[in-house]
């Protein structure tokens, strides 16, 4: 690939500075790390704007700043609905009505829930699977990274996956989630403060949104008016397949049951702050399109009106518009909020795995009774292992077309199952601890098939995506439906066949049951209640579909 | 981790002091190339200097932001 600018030395010294600071978060918060609590949850001290904030940063890694300016130049503002129906129902959702049960006293992860609501077998299998989707997603960012490094310094692949991990692992193993969760508020306004100024400069270049509506086909530049017929936009897919496929199901099957963003809100100080945390953070979730799909639709132009080459790479999109707009220092500062968005990302994945693998993988079933000291440096050690092993997953990312896709593969076939037993199990005391097992093994696998099948050409594309030639995208949402539905159907099967769980057990795992610990006293008014800051962002949500129709 | 003492040093102060030496030396860089005959084309609306300005700006907002802060650390 082709070194596009040579960054000078101002650049050079503002990217170094950051990795000095963000090293320096290590080594100042490892001080403080005295239990596996400190290390693991952050001590649960955070309030709702840091945990929401967090919340927010530990997904916005490369998925967010490469992969979806790179889906909107493919597929134009449609893409924008990974940011609205497709997050801010399913965020309000957690916030709202899961919380309680997630944040109980009884339960650290969401394999821990799993295990007290289903049963140890279920539990196993998540942590076992969550972990391996952890590794993966982290060699995403890291590949991200070093595609970042390749591009603008002209490093070496090879070696840009090795620095970017190095600092990674030095500072999550030394201080834990609160490393992380710190790191993460400082990325998310250097991502902020570093790319919106690009976009804004590149939208005044080409002549504003009227430009892009004029130079744009229609279905580039509206969100419903062509999801009529999936043959009517360039993603492929009709409404339905948004809705339920995206909306429902990949959504609900990421915010409210991934770790990664959920163990943020863990970190909170108290019910209250959990549950405002992803609220909170699905407001700043509603603005990343000025980032990142305005980005990919300004590139577009660019590329239009030969100011930009045609992209080989859609992911290169917000490369290539930060390195035409910005002069030398903001360079430097567009390359780091790019580093940041994807150090958060990586980071983000190594803290929750390292947590799901030392709490219900090797305190579960290998070491069960050991000081707490212990757990920390197994905790530290994990880290270690957790990076090595996700450098090898960066060099499976680099194959694939890309970044978006990848990802919405593995959460059809992780994420949307488990969003089906989760789904049922809290609001439905008549499911069974079997059910549950079964519901999201049979799904995981029926995903797998259905990958694959596609894959190899075993069925035609159609008898999933129900269109003549779907895209990859259409074919993610669809494949996520067929897992939930599959899930769903077996569950509800396996636990009428089974004896009903004793209701007692269930207490504070079902809703309806979980302990009114979430409103201090002095908090009565209206107006600090989640579910009106919810409702709030729920308009916000209806205005911006309605402006953008 | 004490939970009854409130922190010198806290996510806000560090924060602000990535914030505060990046606006000081974009903002520098702007004026910088103020003083070139020939700066370059992406210069040519003065980004550095009044963006840096910003980022110095939001830089000072997350010291006030640290001093009031209860976070954690």
């Amino acid at each position: 690939m082709q070194v596009l600018i040579h960054l000078n030395l101002l650049d050079t010294v503002i990217i170094a500075v950051y990795f000095i600071f963000i090293l320096g978060v290590g080594v100042y918060t490892t001080q403080k790390i005295k239990t596996s609590a400190d290390f693991f949850m952050a001590g649960r001290r955070n309030n709702s704007w840091i945990a929401g904030i967090a919340f927010l940063s530990a997904n916005m890694g490369a998925l967010e700043l490469l992969g979806m300016s790179g889906q909107s130049y493919k597929y134009g503002i449609l893409t924008a609905h990974f940011y609205l129906i497709g997050a801010i129902p399913a965020m309000l959702f957690l916030g709202i009505f899961m919380m309680p049960f997630y944040y109980s006293k009884q339960v650290h992860s969401i394999p821990a829930y799993l295990k007290k609501r289903f049963n140890t077998a279920t539990h196993t299998l998540n942590a076992y699977t969550f972990a391996i989707m952890t590794l993966l997603m982290s060699g995403i960012n890291m590949y991200a990274m070093a595609l970042v490094f390749n591009v603008f310094l002209g490093w070496n692949f090879n070696t840009s996956v090795w620095v970017s991990s190095a600092t990674v692992a030095a500072y999550i193993s030394l201080g834990g989630l609160t490393s992380a969760i710190f790191s993460e508020v400082m990325q998310f306004f250097i991502i902020w403060f570093g790319l919106l100024l690009a976009v804004f400069l590149g939208y005044v270049h080409i002549g504003g949104w009227h430009e892009i509506v004029a130079r744009l086909p229609n279905n580039f530049t509206h969100l419903w008016q062509t999801t009529g017929h999936s043959s009517q936009n360039p993603m492929l897919v009709d409404w339905f397949a948004i809705v339920f496929g995206l909306g429902f199901v990949l959504s609900f099957g990421y915010w409210t049951t991934d770790y990664l963003v959920i163990q943020r809100a863990f970190s909170a100080k108290d019910m209250r702050s959990a549950r405002m945390s992803p609220i909170i953070a699905s407001f700043f979730k509603m603005l990343l399109p000025i980032i990142v799909i305005l980005s990919g639709l300004i590139v577009i132009v660019l590329v239009q009106s030969h100011e930009l080459p045609k992209l080989d790479r859609p992911d290169d999109a917000l490369l290539y518009l930060t390195n035409l707009v910005y002069p030398h220092g903001l360079l430097g500062l567009g390359v780091t909020a790019l580093l940041a968005g994807f150090m958060a990302g990586q980071a983000g994945n190594v803290s929750a795995f390292n947590t799901v693998f030392t709490y219900d993988i090797y305190r579960s079933h290998i070491v069960k009774q050991a000081p707490d000291q212990h757990y920390i440096k197994v905790g530290r050690v994990v880290t270690i292992v957790g990076i090595l092993i996700s450098i090898v997953t960066a060099y499976l990312a680099r194959s694939m077309p890309t970044i978006m896709e990848y990802m919405q593969t593995l959460f059809s076939i992780v994420n949307a199952p488990l969003f089906g037993i989760i789904l049922l199990g809290m609001f439905w005391s008549r499911i069974t601890g079997w059910g549950g097992f079964t519901g999201v093994l049979t799904g995981m696998l029926s995903a797998l098939l259905l990958y694959y099948a596609v894959e190899y050409h075993w069925i035609p594309s159609h008898w999933v995506a129900f269109t003549p030639d779907p895209s990859v995208m259409a074919l993610n949402f669809w494949r996520a439906i067929w897992a939930f539905v599959t899930t769903v159907v077996v569950t509800i099967i396996v636990s009428f066949i089974g004896v009903p769980p004793d209701k007692e057990k269930l207490t504070g795992l079902i809703y309806g049951s979980a302990q009114e610990e979430d409103q201090p006293v002095m908090i009565k008014k209206w107006y600090g209640q989640p579910k009106f800051w919810g409702f709030i962002s729920l308009l916000v949500l209806i205005v911006l579909n309605l402006i953008f129709w | 981790m004490s939970k009854s003492k409130k922190s010198v040093v806290n996510v806000w102060t560090l924060t602000s002091g990535l914030f505060i030496l990046y606006g000081t030396l974009i903002l520098g860089a702007g004026l910088y190339y103020l003083t070139q005959e020939t700066p370059p084309p992406s210069a040519q609306y003065h980004p550095s200097i009044w963006w840096g300005g910003v980022i110095l700006i939001a830089g000072f907002l997350f010291l006030w932001l640290s001093r009031r802060s209860d976070t954690a650390i």
